[in-house]
């Protein structure tokens, strides 16, 4: 059987580098093939390069071929004719990738309209149809709906709608799920596995998430600094990887929990929370009722004792962050209260505050946002200094940022350089830094993996998990991702709506939960259930 | 070389050229035009004088450096007035919201609402006409400007995760405006900076040419224009050279200010 899409050595220059190297992959009809590899291996790029939309200063060379017609040798215009039709894309962030002024509906019937000589009602036909293949169905009025009224899982089944309308031939899909909550991210998998089944088509499915590829993929091909290092079926790669780096993708993407056991937690406990609610005002819709708020936090009460990690796990919009913030008293708090050591933090001014937050400090998600770009690795990192009494001296500010700079993995003399010249995991290993200098009792982490790739998520975790180990500070780390709870967490809240559905240690709430919503969860999460054998 | 470069190059170098014109003109002039050789008045462009003299015989090359002096340091009082008082309430808008917030906005939309020569002219004859009261006029209208600027500019910054990392580091909102938000702006300051300076390079020269700004003797390209005007059938070279002055000096601030943006990447 003739490959659908075939691909010889395809290579991508930007200025003086080469992205990808000599880069050969085929797909059949009705295979999907997974493309994985860390940020920055060259995965997007070789997908951009099939596509022939590469950034205006990248030059490829290389011969592509779709059902025996050469796409590499098609002129500009030719190739917008294959985009769309005959080759169908998928990217990751669903709401830039459409028009916020036009309807759904109208967004898709473009499409038809810009390949084929339809009318308008057959092109809002075509339009209904794939929407309603993706799960929005016109009666209820989504074909009308504008892109912001839509959630991340609607607005990427408008993506892939738009992708399928046209019935390509081959889809390509660049880490379609990534910006998705587990739940729908399971939906948004298995619509695309179905229509890849049901219509023999050619699926590439660009992603770093091992879990996903060994749910959907038939093949893999592991990307490595340009080059595809293995290119396998996926029982194979995921069984018995022969290549290292593969190998050492594996076992980042596995997450073993890195402590040798759980600790116990009969220890005091130092962070109490109690029937915390956190509303927000919303807009009036009405001239005599009052609007009735948003209530992100509904009476939370969980609690911290020292020295253990404790996880927080629920969706977006589940209220985790706005609790995170009641906790860190950055927020108020309708109703309940927060307290640490037996000392209240929620309402506490001046120099008790500064007192109390020296034990409670945090590190976010986003490892460029979280830095004033102005500012150097020792400012940023001596910044908690200012909850001090006195100052430091120079000295022994100095001493101390590099002594923290040390405990995270990097060098002192890394202090007098600018956040920007750091990578996204160095960033990270940064801002844990700055949590550590105040010596606190407790750290709390939102996502503060989520925005890393599998391998920096893995050598994060270990540091995190040797940092508890050595300097008994206790976490309060919250996260969607399951894997990553599971993997570093000794007890779990779920939450869900605002509310804490379950609770318990980490292993009884993972391999029995109780609540449905965990059990949702945790049957929508990817999970590598693979062991590789030793010595692969 | 890109658009953005070319005209960053030629709004350097332009207002360069004044800016050392005016501080040449502190120490020497080709003519010392406090004496007034009425003999020599309304001579053409010539080697001896290179864009004339005028109808009391001051020679116009002099007047026209001694006339940057005047609009560079009118124009950059007001801006400094602007920012000083601008920037501030901006930082504090941002940083406090809700009722604050609303307070300073709208003053600044009370005086948008003027329109700002008018009222310039309405300051200047209530209190006497003068280059100091000229700077005032003009820099009131500079501060509105700075204060949106930088509320704008600011909110941006307040979204970003290191503000929560300062309150987390126990400061305060005035305190994280000052240490993280403004040194962030800086920037977006320099270019609006420099755009108020042109225009008030213009309200400048507006402002004397209605005999409102900087008095006689001083030289102002206002004044200079008004007095050409009733010798534009004799002496036309007389309006041309401080009407290019302003064009040319306005023009360079311009290119400099949009180049200076293209080059951060700022909104256009």
């Amino acid at each position: 059987m003739t490959a659908l899409l075939e691909v010889v050595d395809l290579s991508v220059v930007i200025g003086a580098v080469r992205i990808v190297k000599k880069v050969s992959l085929e797909v059949r009809a009705g295979e999907i093939l997974g493309l994985v590899g860390a940020s920055g291996s060259g995965k997007s790029m070789t997908a951009l390069g099939i596509m022939r939309l590469l950034p205006l200063r990248a030059s490829s060379t290389g011969i592509t071929r779709l059902n025996g017609a050469t796409l590499s040798a098609k002129s500009e215009a030719e190739m917008r004719a294959v985009r769309g039709r005959d080759i169908g894309m998928v990217f990751q962030e669903p709401m830039s990738a459409l028009n916020p002024l036009m309807r759904i509906g109208d967004q898709v019937a473009e499409t038809v309209r810009s390949h084929r000589q339809v009318s308008r009602a057959e092109a809002q036909g075509l339009a209904r149809d794939a929407l309603e293949l993706v799960g929005l169905r016109g009666e209820q009025g989504a074909l009308d709906r504008l892109p912001y009224e839509l959630s991340g899982g609607q607005r990427q089944r408008v993506a892939i709608a738009m992708a399928m309308v046209l019935s390509p031939q081959l889809l390509i899909a660049d880490e379609p799920t990534t910006a998705l909550d587990v739940i729908t991210q399971a939906q948004v998998l298995l619509l695309l596995q179905g229509m890849v089944r049901t219509r023999n088509m050619g699926m590439i499915l660009v992603t770093h998430d091992l879990a996903v590829l060994a749910q959907l993929a038939d093949r893999v091909a592991v990307m490595h600094e340009g080059e595809i290092v293995e290119q396998a079926s996926a029982a194979e790669i995921l069984q018995r990887p022969r290549n290292a780096y593969s190998a050492v993708l594996l076992a980042a993407s596995l997450l073993k929990p890195k402590r040798a056991q759980q600790r116990r937690t009969d220890a005091p406990a130092i962070l109490q929370v109690r029937g915390v609610v956190r509303e927000y005002p919303r807009r009036r819709t009405s001239l005599w009722h009052p609007a009735t708020p948003l209530r992100a936090v509904d009476g939370v009460s969980l609690s911290v004792h020292a020295g253990e990690t404790v996880g927080l796990v629920g969706e977006s919009g589940s209220g985790k962050s706005s609790l995170l913030r009641v906790i860190l008293a950055l927020e108020r708090a309708q109703a309940g209260d927060v307290s640490l050591f037996g000392e209240t933090l929620s309402g506490a001014r001046g120099a008790t505050l500064s007192r109390l937050r020296r034990s409670i400090q945090v590190v976010f998600q986003d490892p460029y946002g979280s830095f004033d770009p102005r500012w150097t690795v020792e400012r940023l990192i001596g910044e908690p200094f200012f909850l001090l009494d006195s100052p430091p001296s120079n000295a022994e500010r100095r001493r101390k940022v590099a002594m923290v700079l040390e405990q995270v993995g990097l060098s002192p003399a890394d202090a007098q350089r600018l956040p920007r010249e750091f990578s996204g995991g160095e960033r990270q290993r940064i801002a844990i830094a700055r949590a550590l200098i105040s010596e606190p009792a407790v750290i709390a982490f939102d996502e503060a993996v989520s925005a890393l790739d599998v391998l920096i998520r893995a050598q994060i975790l270990a540091l995190l998990a040797d940092l508890a180990e050595r300097l008994k500070v206790a976490y309060l780390f919250v996260s969607h991702d399951l894997q990553v709870i599971r993997a570093i967490a000794d007890r779990v809240y779920v939450m869900q709506q605002g509310r804490i559905v379950e609770e318990g240690a980490a292993a009884a709430v993972f391999d029995s939960p109780r609540h449905a919503y965990t059990q949702a969860l945790l049957a929508a999460s990817p999970v590598l259930a693979v062991k590789p054998q030793a010595g692969a | 070389m890109s658009f953005a470069r070319k005209s960053l190059g030629a709004g350097a170098l332009i207002t360069a050229l004044f800016v050392a014109l005016a501080a040449v003109a502190q120490f020497w002039t080709p003519y010392d035009v406090r004496i007034l050789p009425i003999a020599d008045k309304l001579q053409a462009p010539s080697a001896r004088h290179w864009f004339g003299t005028d109808q009391l015989g001051r020679d116009v090359l002099s007047m026209i450096m001694l006339g940057a002096q005047t609009s560079v340091g009118v124009a950059l009082l007001s801006v400094i007035i602007g920012v000083c008082i601008g920037v501030p309430l901006g930082l504090l808008g941002a940083a406090r919201r809700g009722a604050t917030d609303e307070i300073v906005m709208r003053g600044n939309d009370l005086i948008f609402a003027f329109p700002a020569l008018l009222l310039a002219i309405l300051i200047t004859a209530v209190f006497g006409p003068g280059a100091v009261n000229a700077i005032i006029a003009i820099g009131i209208f500079n501060i509105p400007v700075f204060a949106r600027v930088t509320r704008a500019g600011a909110l941006q910054q307040w979204t970003k995760d290191f503000t929560l990392a300062a309150r987390v580091a126990g400061k305060g909102s005035l305190r994280i405006s000052w240490q993280h938000i403004l040194p962030n702006l800086l920037g977006l300051l320099v270019v609006q900076g420099t755009i108020q300076f042109s225009l008030g390079v213009i309200a400048e020269a507006g402002l004397s040419y209605v005999g409102l700004s900087a008095q006689p003797p001083t030289p102002s390209w206002g004044r200079m224009l008004n007095e050409a005007q009733t010798l534009t059938a004799l002496a036309p070279y007389l309006a041309l050279f401080p009407g290019f002055a302003v064009l040319l000096f306005v023009l360079g601030l311009n290119l400099l200010g949009e180049g200076l943006r293209r080059r951060s990447g700022g909104p256009a």
